[in-house]
């Protein structure tokens, strides 16, 4: 047992052994370190005016990620290496070639997002060579920017990307080694706890010592990328007492690619998952480009997305739609259960006290099956859905509807799959005509709700809508609508 | 005409004029230098500030119960548009239509109706939730889209949270007629 968090700030060595469960980092760094280049914006890691990076060791190698230090926990941050845009610039006031594009293209306006313009495209800069305008646009999804322009800031990314200077300017690249050293020695199987009043926060040091801990402690908040349990803290100034970091945890890290289908640990983020998606279920994978910005996906987890229990996250309908089903693990062994089931209403999921989500297992759909994902929401990046659809549609050679998968989120308490509409359209021919007699059918297992993001009308339509699209998609030959430059990314 | 005299009325703009300058504060932006209000340190004993704002569109205020905001641990004070000496208004073009702090009804989700003013940021920020203001609720949609030529149209039946603003173009002949008769 220990009873400190050990991190890496910029060049310096942090250990706190005394800490907020719910303290977060840019409370920290403005607060206590006084690094106030880093600003605070939304306060709900929407705006990216926050952004740093926090470096990290995955199999030996140290990887740099953007995140909202606005909604990152403090107490996530065990062997990282945090670098805020103080770090950048060279002691004598040179600038990073990064931050020297962004003068020479007129990048600022009023100032106040650049720093997270900054770290965003700095993070760019470490991990791809000589990107995209699609790569660039993506990394910028979660940056917000209302005077500037783009533009200009875009036109920095590309200019930056020509001229890439020495690695032994840079000050990552200079330290990476030492850092690698450093995160190493940091590292242990040591389970960390710290009381802060009655407040406590655990971060086990193994999934074994994850699984005792939430056996002692059911009503804990786990908290893996804190994308939304962050914003119960900034926006409605919840308390959360004890909080259990999971993070760390590698070895719910892994993905394993086999034969029939992907098994994803509950720790993988959006952005570690999205290269394998995108090789074997492509149409899921673009949905992964419109969750959150590059921030949020390099935080957020989908066991997250899944254990959240929301009816509005995004992964659950395709994933319901794949047939996939969830891994739950306690001190008392694992259990495996088609996601669908999980859900049982709002705010109520099928897991036993002491339980986490330990994985899921998603089946690749056939290689003659139809697969559809439909994001509607107000913004096409970062956005919240007002409904989120998936439509997994097997034929059979005489051109009948052998099994379709239908499932919908925003609009019910839960995600849940379309089952009247699927049982109107199983084993009659797919046509025009099949689908459009059968589209109001959703009446029956849909009564949606009016909220901000849309009214119960709109959704339902929507709803009876995407059949159709979906219909034509499958219909004739197979065409993708590109809109944007991300959808390429 | 001759190419040189042509040259000859070129004219040179000596200074700043016509070159690509940098933003005075460029170098500060992109080093997160450059120090914003909540940037700069805060004297010792600085008070902090919160705002309570209206979870409705368009409403009226029934009435408003501020004492748990008042008792809450290091709340120093607490204040409503009643309070605001002079007139309650930030309106910028004279229409008189925006409270600093909303008194008898609110007019959009967020509107700001009573401030606190406590030791701790903390402190100020969780009190400004616990106020209990009875709304009554009116109808809320917008006004039409606003037809700039010639006369204004209204939104028959439509209530709104705002009155319907006219905008008119006017003719050159008309601005004309309105200018100084010589300059």
């Amino acid at each position: 047992m220990s009873d400190s968090i050990r991190f890496i700030l910029n060049g310096e060595d942090i250990t706190l052994s005394s800490l907020r469960p719910t303290e977060t980092l840019l409370d920290f760094l403005r607060l206590q370190r006084r690094l106030t280049g880093t600003k605070e914006g939304c306060a709900e890691g929407d705006c990216g005016a926050c952004t740093v990076l926090v470096g990290r060791l995955i199999d030996g190698g140290l990887y740099y990620e953007s995140v909202n230090a606005c909604i990152r926990f403090v107490g996530s941050l065990h062997a990282t290496h945090v670098v805020t845009v103080e770090h950048l610039a060279a002691q004598n006031g040179t600038l990073h070639p990064v931050q020297q594009a962004m003068v020479d293209c007129h990048g600022s306006q009023c100032g106040f997002c650049t720093p997270g313009f900054i770290m965003s495209l700095y993070g760019l800069w470490l991990s791809t060579e000589k990107p995209s305008r699609a790569q660039i646009e993506k990394s910028l999804q979660g940056n917000l920017c209302r005077c500037t322009g783009y533009e200009p800031i875009v036109k920095a990314a590309e200019q930056v990307s020509q001229k890439r200077p020495s690695a032994l300017f840079d000050p990552l690249e200079k330290t990476r080694a030492d850092i690698i050293a450093r995160l190493w020695a940091m590292q242990g199987g040591d389970t960390i706890e710290i009381a802060e009043g009655a407040d406590r926060l655990i971060v086990p040091g193994s999934v074994a010592a994850l699984a005792q801990v939430l056996a002692d402690e059911p009503k804990a908040t786990v908290v893996a990328g804190s994308t939304d349990v962050g914003l119960w803290v900034t926006k409605q100034m919840r308390r959360l007492n004890p909080v259990v970091f999971i993070n760390h945890l590698t070895d719910l890290q892994r993905i394993s690619v086999e034969d029939d289908g992907l098994s994803i640990g509950a720790g993988v983020t959006y952005s570690r998952a999205f290269a394998v998606i995108a090789e074997k279920i492509p149409a899921f994978a673009n949905l992964i480009n419109r969750i959150g910005g590059e921030q949020v996906r390099n935080m957020g987890t989908i066991g997250g997305n899944i254990a959240n229990g929301s009816p509005i996250g995004d992964t659950p309908p395709p994933l319901i739609a794949l047939g996939a089903t969830v891994k739950l693990r306690s001190t008392a062994g694992t259990r495996s259960l088609p996601l669908e089931d999980f859900f049982i209403e709002y705010g109520k999921q099928d897991r036993h006290p002491g339980e986490f989500v330990e994985g899921i297992f998603v089946p690749y759909p056939a290689s003659d099956a139809h697969f559809a994902v439909y994001k509607i929401s107000k913004r096409r990046d970062e956005d919240i859905s007002a409904a989120c659809g998936a439509f997994h549609l097997s034929l059979d050679t005489a051109g009948n509807v052998q099994d379709i998968r239908i499932a919908f989120g925003g609009m019910a308490g839960t995600p849940k799959r379309a089952r009247s509409v699927e049982a109107e359209l199983i084993g009659k021919p797919w046509t025009e005509a099949t689908v459009t007699a059968a589209r109001d059918a959703f009446d029956s297992d849909y009564t949606p709700l009016s909220d901000w993001r849309a009214s119960a009308e709109y959704r339902q339509l929507t709803a009876k809508n995407l059949l159709i699209r979906f219909y034509l998609e499958t219909a004739g030959a197979p065409q993708e609508l590109k809109r944007f430059a991300t959808a390429e990314a | 005409m001759d190419k040189s005299a042509f040259e000859e009325r070129k004219v040179v703009i000596n200074g700043s004029m016509h070159g690509s300058l940098k933003h005075d504060s460029a170098h500060k932006h992109v080093t997160g230098a450059a120090d914003y209000i909540d940037d700069i340190p805060e004297p010792a004993g600085l008070l902090h500030g919160a705002l309570g704002l209206s979870d409705r569109a368009h409403a009226e205020i029934a009435g408003i119960d501020l004492s748990a905001v008042k008792a809450y641990p290091d709340v120093v004070w607490v204040f409503t548009g009643a309070d605001i000496p002079g007139v309650n208004d930030t309106s910028s073009n004279g229409m008189h239509d925006e409270p600093l702090l909303a008194e008898a009804k609110v007019v959009f989700h967020g509107q700001p109706i009573f401030a606190v003013i406590a030791e701790s940021r903390d402190a100020a920020r969780r009190a400004a939730r616990l106020a209990k203001v009875d709304y009554r609720d009116l109808p809320h949609w917008s006004p039409r889209p606003i037809s700039l030529p010639r006369q204004t149209r209204s939104a028959p039946g439509q209530p709104s949270a705002m009155s319907a603003v006219g905008v008119r173009r006017w003719s050159i002949r008309t601005w004309a007629r309105l200018l100084p008769a010589s300059r």
